[in-house]
């Protein structure tokens, strides 16, 4: 069952290649006049009607035009209207339920989220018409990004439950993805609650991004109930999901545990006080739910590391933050590399 | 000299019956369009109310080649089903050959059905639905009204044709 958690460094695969036929022509010219180092840090490509398209790594712009208005691509609201409904595969009615969410899948796990008149149903928002503007977000998963947090996060290759938490944007859902890919690269059978489709980023049911061989995931489905669904139907090892925040939640977690999965949840929080603070993370904590808890900071990297019992198992020993601290998660992922193995 | 006269005479008569025929024909071929496309769009509204699959092959499923108007419009409807898989940009209006699609219609037919042509896919489900439900409503009158026209203008043209290839043959003999 247990293996050391190898794995082979991934060539991330060119966004260009798998969102070709989704891009308007001009927004094509724009990204193929990117260089490879260029498109490799590209994070989302903009466009609003009326306004020119930006092509962004971070919050740095990287399209090759200048910040005049003037020789850039400027689309129309029709422009945007029909990238949008190409996005939706011209099958709106079948991705509407996904739009309500705030944003669509496309294959390689990019997402586009779509902004226009909402119309409501009973007060509620029912669906988006006559868009506005596109956000197109490129996935860039990190494999290899758990590597450092494997040992601590398992006993003798035996996994434990974890709360990985940070404050927004550092990275959580994509350590996740890793550590369900490495779970299952060692022989776990692994199962993912993906309630907001960013693990492993479903379309259609298939997983785009790499959560491992030997991975099920319940795609779109409320935490609690996929949880218990989860340990009712596929009997995982791990069971992992995404920021947990709900009462019911514990309630889960509670019940996998009974059922003797290892459970790997995400929660948002800046620090160990503000988890304690939390009302659910809070009571998970006084209950010592958790048998390990792992604190990311920008860029993904790992600052410091808990027993169920508190005692600190590691500690980065530079806490300087990169100066880029905008959304990088999915692309500056760095692990100190210096994790001392033998600290668990 | 009296040959060549009976030859062209027998000819415009035969031209005659034959445009007469042809009339019928359209007319029977417009009533078999619309007959078509009204089930298409049943099959459409079938299947959009419950089917999350994309466009093409919602529209796949749809077609079916029952009578020779289903056939003809299934030809269509798969070329335009198969564009929109090659190039994800199309459109169903954008990939469907118009010309090839209501060749056998009225420009009023075609006009009746255009716009839901234009919004397929482009609305959410109840909206698509709903959309649908009308150009059905819609394409039941123009059948029934369809139907009437044919049985009362059918013969009514072939026999035209007949007698005016006739007329036509006396006035060229006499």
């Amino acid at each position: 069952m247990r293996r050391t958690a190898q794995y082979d460094k991934q060539t991330q695969p060119d966004w260009r290649a798998t969102l070709d036929a989704f891009l308007p022509s001009p927004l094509r010219v724009m990204a193929g006049m990117l260089s490879a180092a260029d498109a490799a840090r590209v994070t989302e490509i903009r466009l609003r009607a009326e306004q020119p398209a930006l092509i962004m790594a971070g919050r740095e712009r990287v399209d090759r035009f200048d910040h005049m208005r003037s020789g850039r691509w400027i689309p129309s609201g029709e422009d945007v209207k029909q990238f949008a409904q190409t996005l939706l595969g011209h099958s709106m009615y079948a991705r509407a339920e996904e739009l309500r969410g705030g944003y669509v899948t496309l294959p390689g796990g990019h997402r586009a989220g779509l902004c226009g008149r909402v119309v409501l149903e009973d007060g509620k928002a029912h669906h988006i018409q006559d868009f506005s503007s596109v956000a197109l977000r490129i996935a860039r998963p990190v494999p290899g990004c758990a590597d450092a947090v494997m040992p601590l996060i398992t006993d003798d290759g035996k996994p434990l439950n974890t709360l990985v938490f940070s404050a927004p944007g550092c990275g959580k859902t994509t350590m996740l993805r890793d550590v369900a890919r490495l779970h299952a690269l060692s022989g776990f059978q692994v199962g993912i609650v993906d309630e907001r489709s960013e693990i492993a980023a479903c379309r259609h049911g298939v997983p785009q991004l790499d959560v491992g061989p030997s991975t099920d995931v319940l795609d779109a489905c409320p935490k609690a109930e996929g949880m218990i669904l989860m340990l009712r139907v596929f009997s995982p090892d791990i069971l992992i999901t995404d920021e947990i925040g709900k009462s019911m939640d514990a309630e889960a977690i509670g019940e996998a545990s009974r059922c003797g999965a290892a459970v790997v949840v995400s929660a948002h929080a800046g620090s160990m006080e503000e988890l304690m603070q939390r009302p659910i993370t809070g009571v998970l904590l006084r209950q010592r739910s958790f048998e390990r808890y792992v604190q990311l900071g920008p860029g993904g990297r790992l600052l410091k590391a808990w027993n169920g019992t508190f005692g600190v198992l590691f500690q980065a020993s530079d806490h300087s933050v990169p100066s880029d601290s905008s959304d990088s998660s999915e692309q500056s992922y760095s692990s100190d590399p210096e994790l001392p193995r033998d600290s668990v | 000299m009296n040959m060549t006269r009976l030859a062209f005479a027998g000819a415009a008569c035969a031209g005659c019956a034959m445009m007469g025929i042809r009339m019928a024909n359209r007319l029977v071929r417009r009533e078999e369009a619309i007959a078509a496309w009204s089930r298409l769009l049943d099959a459409l509204a079938a299947q959009l109310s419950y089917v999350d699959d994309p466009l093409p092959d919602v529209l796949m499923r749809s077609v079916s080649a029952d009578s020779p108007g289903d056939a003809r419009l299934a030809a269509v409807i798969t070329d335009a089903a198969n564009a929109m898989r090659r190039d994800r940009s199309l459109s169903f209006a954008g990939a469907m050959d118009i010309s090839r699609a209501f060749i056998d219609m009225d420009a009023s037919d075609a006009a009746s059905l255009l716009p839901l042509i234009r919004e397929l896919g482009a609305a959410a489900r109840p909206q698509q639905c709903a959309r649908l439900d009308s150009a059905r409503a819609a394409m039941t009158a123009m059948a029934s009204r369809a139907a009437d026209k044919t049985s009362r203008q059918k013969r009514l043209y072939i026999s035209l044709g007949l007698l005016g290839g006739l007329a036509l043959f006396m006035c060229l003999m006499g």
